[in-house]
């Protein structure tokens, strides 16, 4: 059954919701539908709730893009009351570089020099392979608090755990 | 030209073009399972009618969106250009954008769309939730 593992009410410190496991766009209807609800139950603070969801798509709609074997993990977690939603999957080395200069890049701007190239992004023709950070990364850069974190952790098999992660502000 | 009617669902929007009435409707949330597959046929129909009756008619579009998400913002970018392109050859073209009065972030989005259109005549409305 997909479905969130489901620990304790969001905006508590901790690890409230965790999903890890295969990226379907069934997994994609079914979490996202769920968090709906928890975000309505747990998140009086409307524009955190549209926020918190906004970041989860763009997150589980990356993994389900370019997880090389489907696979990732989603952690939605209370931070000292804000939300910190985090995504994980799988990413070849020789990809490695690449994504740390574009990531590097998006986490050094301006909120309004994300706005712009977020704008500048949409123009660009879809892309078929993965070409660093899409689209994606700059709505999660915007919706989120502070600039966009990212790391990479050595795996076998020339690949290493991908994890990138942002706060979104919660009104107290 | 035949209307569009789909009804909307958990993660796509509701789409209602009525091409004799000349009114345009997309509203609800957009992050489908496959933005191409949805979005294809809408932005095939609105190229067609653009280039036929909507090239002299007066066309109301109107956007009423909770939440979208990239991809379904690069197709409003597409929209938005075209009918930008028309307005610029002669079109009558007003757009209305739709946003909940406490989501500023729509707004901002709205507003950001507004920047680039020039011949398409554009306002921002707040809705009730």
């Amino acid at each position: 059954m997909i479905a969130w593992d489901e620990r304790q009410s969001l905006g508590v410190d901790g690890d409230s919701l965790i999903y890890d496991g295969a990226v379907t766009q069934d997994a994609i209807t079914e979490l996202s539908d769920r968090l709906k609800d928890i975000l309505e139950a747990d998140i009086p603070d409307r524009k955190a709730q549209r926020n918190i969801f906004a970041v989860f798509v763009e997150m589980i709609e990356n993994i389900y893009r370019y997880a090389p074997d489907g696979m990732g993990r989603l952690v939605i977690s209370g931070r000292s009351g804000d939300i910190r939603i985090s995504m994980s999957n799988a990413i070849a080395n020789d990809q490695i570089e690449r994504m740390t200069s574009r990531l590097g890049e998006i986490r050094a701007m301006s909120t309004d020099d994300i706005k712009a190239r977020y704008k500048q992004k949409l123009r660009e023709p879809q892309e078929a392979t993965s070409k660093g950070a899409g689209v994606g990364f700059f709505e999660i850069a915007r919706r989120g608090k502070g600039p966009i974190s990212f790391l990479f952790e050595p795996l076998d098999d020339g690949q290493a755990l991908f994890t990138v992660f942002t706060d979104v502000a919660v009104a107290r | 030209m035949e209307n569009i009617n789909i009804e909307a669902t958990d993660r796509s929007p509701e789409v209602v073009f009525d091409f004799a009435a000349n009114t345009f409707l997309i509203k609800g949330e957009s992050y489908p399972e496959d933005v191409t597959t949805f979005y294809n046929p809408v932005l095939s129909a609105l190229q067609e009618y653009l280039e036929g009756d909507g090239a002299s008619a007066k066309s109301m579009f109107t956007f009423e969106l909770v939440y979208f998400n990239s991809s379904t913002a690069k197709i409003l970018m597409e929209i938005f250009d075209s009918l930008e392109e028309a307005a610029q050859a002669g079109a009558s073209i007003h757009v209305t954008w739709c946003y909940d009065e406490e989501d500023d972030t729509m707004e901002e989005l709205g507003e950001e769309f507004a920047e680039d259109l020039d011949a398409v005549t554009f306002e921002l409305i707040v809705v009730e939730a």
